[in-house]
């Protein structure tokens, strides 16, 4: 009986908690194509080209600071980033049509040791195939468009990072 | 029967319950305690939807604090806007990817005092993010005219006409305006596909009595 009803409690924790471990997965891209390539500037006008990380696994991420889900992830990015930084990954954060000060404000909330980049015009993020905030990207050391993440996860997660690395074996 | 057997048979009858929760499907509009901001919640073949009710002042404030007029602002504020949460709710591996187009959802106005909907026509569409943008090109008064700031930032914040969401957690938030008046109650069919293994299979559903935010 005491089995049953174990088995029970177990099927019910599975029922309610699917859909968190659902929430920490990347989409492959079944026909990796070349990322699209770009060159933008840092808050203090530092430039930062794509195709300069190849060798390389690179996560580009697409955020603002008025979308919710974008706040939400940021801080789950910078201990991601802890854990990357000395680990050969690039991390690439593209906010998407805001002004410096904005997002400087911003990051008085939400410190963040990766680099922030400024895609003022837009013109980037038509040229990425992206569709909403956020949207993240992760490109091949060999420049190609490899997994995506529609919406924001917790980028800490070992499983999610586990992903990233091996793409450093590849 | 001992304690233990009580609980046992309380989860045994929970269960289907929980299950159900996760496949579900429409629920009863929940009204938030703090702002009286009613949801509508769809959740049905992998899909989660939400709709939540913005209040045209929250609506102007965002888009005059992003480059647009007053009166650009109060145009898509009155426009019957909704802040839209899409989520696959599918696991990866074993789920179906969703795609929705909102060019094939329809909406039917229930009272429209201010707007009444042409009476042959019962059924419209909705607003679009393109049906904006194709406004705002026609105008010639240069002072009238959007800011490309504003036209950034409304791109981004308006849910995307199409999308396709993978298992695993894809979702996205994002402004609909479905061009109603304020208080207009409506009726909205959703259509999405969804597609496994190049097995694709059309979904739709009414939510009922959706009501535009009134301008308080």
């Amino acid at each position: 009986m005491s089995k049953l009803i174990l088995n029970t409690l177990l099927l019910i924790t599975l029922a309610c908690s699917s859909s968190i471990y659902a929430d920490q997965s990347l989409s492959a891209f079944s026909d990796p194509e070349m990322a699209p390539d770009f060159t933008l500037q840092d808050m203090d006008g530092v430039k930062y080209q794509l195709s300069d990380y190849r060798g390389q696994p690179v996560i580009v991420n697409f955020w603002a600071t008025w979308c919710p889900p974008c706040r939400e992830e940021m801080p789950s990015m910078e201990r991601a980033w802890n854990k990357l930084k000395d680990q050969g990954v690039a991390m690439l954060a593209i906010n998407v049509g805001e002004d410096e000060d904005t997002v400087f404000t911003f990051l008085g909330d939400y410190p963040a040791n990766f680099t922030i980049l400024l895609d003022q015009s837009g013109a980037i993020s038509e040229a990425w195939p992206l569709k909403g905030l956020p949207t993240t990207f992760i490109v091949s050391p060999d420049g190609r468009l490899v997994y995506q993440a529609v919406g924001g996860r917790e980028w800490d997660d070992e499983q999610l990072l586990e992903q990233i690395l091996a793409l450093k074996k590849q | 029967m001992t304690v233990i057997n009580k609980i046992f048979f309380i989860l045994l009858f929970l269960l289907p319950v929980i299950t159900t929760a996760q496949t579900g499907s429409i629920t009863e509009p929940r009204t938030d305690a703090a702002t009286g901001l009613k949801t509508w919640s769809l959740i049905q073949s992998g899909l989660s939807l939400q709709l939540v009710q913005r209040l045209p002042d929250q609506t102007r404030g965002f888009y005059q604090g992003r480059g647009f007029t007053k009166q650009q602002a109060d145009d898509i504020a009155t426009a019957c806007v909704f802040q839209t949460i899409v989520k696959n709710t599918s696991e990866k591996g074993a789920g179906e990817a969703i795609s929705i187009s909102l060019k094939t959802w329809r909406l039917k106005a229930i009272n429209s005092p201010q707007d009444p909907l042409d009476k042959e026509t019962p059924k419209q569409s909705i607003k679009l993010k393109e049906d904006w943008a194709k406004e705002w090109s026609t105008i010639k008064d240069k002072t009238k005219q959007v800011k490309q700031s504003a036209r950034i930032a409304f791109k981004w914040s308006t849910f995307p006409s199409e999308q396709t969401f993978a298992p695993g957690g894809d979702y996205n938030w994002g402004m609909i305006s479905f061009g109603l008046a304020p208080g207009t109650q409506f009726d909205l069919q959703i259509v999405w596909q969804t597609t496994q293994q190049s097995h694709q299979q059309s979904h739709q559903q009414w939510l009922k009595n959706i009501q535009c935010p009134e301008d308080r």
